[in-house]
């Protein structure tokens, strides 16, 4: 029962790493950019709850309502006012853009938060749980975010498959000079992509803020979290980011499970072993390209 | 006129590739452009379609000025253009490609896009392989499909780009009555060919550039006669050459890059 338990809990925590990695892994099918602050952003969104729970006094799921829309607007002005100028300089200037951007927030963060350890307490919904049978019980809160990690990445499959805007990013992302003489706007089409990548950057920061504890310094390992996530599905697949998260979170919990240090290293494990027998991941990659 | 464009010049380092073009195209007329390999006939097309800045001159669309106007502004101003080498969005199906100029060149909504889209590609002749991957598509399905997107965009200028070359005898007369039939809409045509024959069925003007200057522009069999044109172009060899059925070898049909055009 141990080893069901350890599955079910890996997959709940893929879900966050899913949520986390979506946001990477559409800015990186659209825009082909790496982004190295995409971990900063997620505590920005997660410290953005703190503020807006703490000021307006709800819930940190009601603060969705506010954060969200604040990282979907700072994404579009990101994406018009530094990356579309970084997209220009060569493939190594957004790398560079996004590591100072990643410096840049992390100490803006403790500058103005302090070092101290925060997390966004969700009341009972976040300590609630489901009991499943004998020893095996799930967290409401861990479910609702697998449900929800699923829901944005089936929700932008299908904006990416279906609508006129999903086709002008799948048409800018393969060849802009093209998409331009089709009249699309490659300025404005990456930067509604960038809104839309941070909005899910939101949702990720938000619940994990909601199941964990941050500190301003967390991002790059989130980063890392997300990465392994988007490479294991493959690069540029939606599906495959899900995958790749629950894949990610099952190694992790089953690692904890032998030795409770061992979890991240799993995690790490079956990242290079994916790398190395399948570098383009799980699922390759037909959705966006 | 749709089109003026006014002493425009381009260079890339210390070489001027266009050099002062002057022309005007108006609505149901086609412009044929000759002109030996390199001397700028696909880099003034792309300073007509705002993929290349011009150095000087001034492009007319329709009377507004639109020299300093994106790619994607002249697109949605009515300039709809194909590559020599076509660029279709590989990932996505031929009917998807063609949607996208539809929906964001044209401008329509989505009921009208669709129906928009469906029209191009049966005129086009490709209606059948719309769900086939663009990328999956051999080269004249290609040439298809660069035309069926440009005419999606609903232009009032086309840039047709060496749109016959690859194609064979058999599969020229469908293509010329295509663009004969968009021109006869109303539209106006720009059209840089190698394979003459085929230009002088459709061009109403013709207009030869050697290197990135115009040599001769006016009636297309008077261009041709032309001995400045039959030496550049056609070579010093235009013996035996009897006007319009004689098609110059060299460079017909091969899809390859101009050197000298795209630095």
């Amino acid at each position: 029962m141990t080893w069901v338990n350890a599955i079910v809990q890996g997959l709940l925590l893929g879900g966050v790493y899913a949520l986390f990695a979506c946001g990477l892994s559409l800015v990186f099918g659209v825009l082909r950019i790496v982004n190295l602050a995409h971990g900063d952003l997620t505590v920005l969104a997660a410290f953005l709850a703190v503020v807006a729970t703490g000021t307006l006094g709800v819930n940190p799921l009601v603060s969705l309502v506010v954060v969200v829309p604040v990282m979907a607007l700072l994404g579009f002005v990101l994406q018009r006012a530094l990356l579309h100028r970084s997209l220009q300089g060569g493939e190594l200037a957004p790398l560079l853009v996004t590591f100072g951007l990643s410096i840049v927030l992390q100490n803006a963060l403790l500058q103005t938060f302090s070092a101290d350890t925060r997390s966004l307490p969700a009341g009972e919904f976040g300590t609630a749980s489901l009991q499943l049978g004998d020893g095996l019980a799930v967290g409401w809160l861990a479910l609702s975010t697998l449900v929800v990690a699923v829901a944005v990445l089936a929700g932008l499959q299908v904006v990416l498959a279906r609508t006129p805007i999903g086709r002008a990013m799948r048409a800018t992302s393969d060849d802009p000079e093209t998409a331009a003489l089709m009249g699309l706007d490659d300025r404005r089409v990456y930067a509604i992509a960038t809104a839309i990548a941070l909005a899910t950057v939101a949702l990720a920061g938000v619940f994990y803020g909601m199941r964990g504890t941050f500190t301003p310094t967390l991002g790059p390992q989130l980063l890392i979290f997300a990465f392994e996530a988007v490479i294991i599905g493959g690069l540029g697949s939606l599906w495959g980011t899900l995958l790749g998260g629950l894949v990610l979170g099952v190694a992790q919990a089953v690692g904890a499970q032998i030795q409770p240090s061992y979890g991240v290293l799993a995690g790490h494990l079956v990242f290079l072993v994916v790398l190395a027998a399948r570098p383009s991941g799980l699922l390759r990659r037909k959705e966006l390209r | 006129m749709i089109l003026s464009v006014h002493g425009l010049s381009r260079s890339f380092g210390g070489l001027t590739v266009v050099d002062d073009v002057s022309l005007q195209v108006g609505a149901g007329t086609a412009l044929g452009v000759v002109g030996p390999n390199g001397a700028g006939k696909t880099t003034l097309l792309n300073l007509l379609d705002g993929v290349l800045a011009a150095d000087a001159g001034r492009i007319e669309l329709d009377g507004r000025d639109v020299t300093r106007a994106s790619a994607a502004q002249r697109c949605r101003a009515g300039v709809g253009r194909t590559h020599q080498t076509p660029r279709p969005f590989s990932g996505m199906t031929v009917f998807e490609n063609v949607l996208v100029g539809a929906v964001h060149g044209a401008g329509l909504s989505a009921g009208a896009a669709h129906r928009s889209a469906v029209g191009c590609l049966e005129r086009t002749g490709l209606l059948h392989r719309a769900n086939e991957l663009a990328g999956d598509l051999r080269l004249l399905d290609r040439k298809r499909l660069e035309l069926s997107r440009a005419l999606a965009c609903a232009p009032r200028l086309l840039l047709l780009d060496e749109i016959a070359g690859g194609l064979t005898d058999a599969e020229l007369p469908e293509l010329i009555a295509i663009v004969r039939e968009v021109r006869d809409g109303g539209t106006a045509v720009i059209w840089i060919e190698h394979i003459v024959h085929a230009l002088l069925e459709v061009a109403d003007r013709m207009l030869c550039l050697a290197q990135g200057a115009v040599l001769a522009e006016g009636e297309p069999a008077a261009v041709l006669d032309d001995p400045a044109v039959r030496e550049v172009y056609l070579g010093s060899s235009v013996e035996g050459l009897g006007g319009v059925t004689a098609v110059p070898a060299a460079g017909e049909g091969l899809p390859a890059a101009e050197p000298g055009e795209r630095p």
